[in-house]
């Protein structure tokens, strides 16, 4: 893969893990402390923070260099 | 920012996903929003006179990308907020070794509170709009 292959991937990623943690956040958002959905979507959301956290060195390890 | 009116945000972004959730984030804090699908559509809606008072601007975008876009109307609109956000923070900063008083930028992928916190920072100065 070519480095600008593998930043357009990159890209395409970190934007596929906004869109989850966002609209899991808003779903949150909706939901009443005893509904039982909310802890699945709890999971979802934790699930895609740590994606994003190691997001980084995703990039780093691609040469992004992310600062 | 006109009185008794809640700010306007334009939202900026190709990604039509992308801009809903940030329009259903926006509007769910009480703010109005508009959004444009690319650059070219951003700078007619901003040129067209609208009262915007933030605009959130997608750095990776075909055709005009948000830096450029936001360069286009400068001119017209010197003390336009602008929050852009982006999933490549290096291309802004090789392109935009500083940013101007009323710009800041938020990587992608962000959390709902974080975009709020940046929202609320250009418009009020302050992590949340309650805290004025």
């Amino acid at each position: 893969m070519t480095e600008s292959n593998t930043v357009d991937v990159i890209h395409r990623l970190k934007n596929h893990i906004a869109i989850i943690v966002g609209f899991t956040e808003l779903l949150i958002a909706d939901c009443a402390d005893d509904d039982p959905k909310r802890a699945d979507l709890l999971e979802v959301q934790k699930a895609a923070h740590e994606a994003m956290a190691v997001m980084p060195e995703v990039a780093r390890r691609a040469g992004m260099g992310e600062r | 920012m006109a009185k008794s009116q809640p700010p306007l945000v334009l939202v900026v972004d190709d990604e039509p996903r992308i801009r809903e959730m940030e329009r259903r984030i926006l509007e769910k804090r009480g703010y109005r929003v508009l959004e444009a699908p690319g650059g070219a559509e951003g700078v007619a809606m901003l040129k067209d006179g609208k009262a915007i008072d933030l605009l959130i601007a997608d750095l990776d975008m075909p055709e005009i990308p948000g830096e450029e876009m936001v360069r286009q109307i400068r001119t017209a609109r010197p003390d336009l907020k602008v929050l852009y956000v982006t999933a490549h923070i290096d291309r802004l900063l090789d392109v935009r070794a500083t940013l101007w008083e009323g710009e800041a930028f938020l990587d992608k992928p962000f959390t709902t509170r974080g975009l709020e916190e940046a929202v609320s920072l250009l418009l009020y100065g302050s992590l949340s709009p309650d805290s004025r």
